[in-house]
């Protein structure tokens, strides 16, 4: 049977300011704009996880969702919702936490907790209505 | 930090505009069968939404693929000051003879941008147009 990719959404709320320290306040304010202010603002993320797999023949099911969300809360969402991401994504705060940043973290968080023959396929993050970032691993 | 693999920003803007699918060179028959409510004389009107998705590595410096700024900064001047509150057959240079469809609009819109995102050394992979909630145009370029 081929492959079928499975999407999940998830939601959380971050804060965060983009700045860096070894800079200057004026650098960081032509390139981070609004974004560098001092006390930092947030966000409500969706997160769109994105798995694949085949089917089993037995389930139908690719993955057990009640399992794919035990791993992403655990992973994900427990120890980044209502937290400063400034403090807890594990690449600090050199680059700040953008959201490029911040997908590629959680990509590290989950892509080695999917059970196998399912994957980790892509991973896609709306930080606002207009803003969409999308990863699919280091490849 | 050097972040491996390449992250795809998707930015999306909006504008209004006009259009008239229409034909000259087509009886008025063939023009009512072939486009629809498209047809109707003095045209209609959308609102657009553009989404541009640009691909590439992320700057450790500034933890970004683009400044989105300079996404806003293209769009701004490039597309939405060129189609908002225009009629497109028009106003906009290009389409006397090219008919705005969804289509022709997603292909036109790559070529006004991608030079833009060439000069900024990152690369254009996908503009998306949004006619309404129920139709959109894609378009990744030529090499696609």
């Amino acid at each position: 049977m081929s492959t079928v990719y499975l999407g999940r959404l998830y939601r959380f709320n971050a804060g965060h300011r983009l700045s860096r320290p070894d800079r200057d306040p004026d650098w960081n304010l032509e390139v981070f704009g609004k974004c560098s202010y001092e006390g930092g603002h947030g966000h409500n993320y969706d997160l769109e996880v994105v798995i694949s797999g085949t089917p089993d023949p037995l389930t139908g099911r690719i993955i057990s969702l009640d399992l794919l969300d035990t791993i992403v809360n655990e992973k994900v969402i427990e120890p980044i919702d209502h937290r400063n991401l400034n403090e807890v994504l594990e690449t600090g705060s050199t680059p700040p936490p953008t959201t490029e940043v911040l997908i590629r973290d959680i990509w590290n968080r989950l892509a080695n907790s999917i059970p196998s023959p399912a994957e980790l396929k892509l991973l896609r993050i709306l930080e606002t209505e207009k803003n969409l970032f999308e990863y699919s691993g280091p490849a | 930090m050097s972040i491996p693999g390449s992250v795809d920003v998707t930015r999306k803007v909006r504008f209004c505009a006009a259009h008239r699918y229409h034909r000259e060179d087509w009886t008025p028959e063939k023009n009512r069968e072939v486009f629809g409510a498209c047809n109707n004389p003095y045209g209609h009107g959308h609102n657009y939404e553009l989404e541009v998705t640009i691909r590439g590595s992320v700057d450790p410096l500034t933890g970004m693929v683009i400044n989105l700024r300079r996404i806003d900064e293209i769009l701004r001047e490039k597309i939405v000051s060129r189609f908002d509150h225009r009629h497109i057959n028009e106003e906009v240079e290009g389409f006397k003879d090219n008919i705005p469809t969804t289509e022709n609009l997603a292909v036109y819109i790559w070529n006004l941008i991608e030079p833009e995102f060439s000069k900024e050394e990152v690369q254009l992979s996908r503009v998306r147009l949004r006619e309404d909630s129920f139709l959109y145009a894609e378009y990744r370029g030529e090499s696609s």
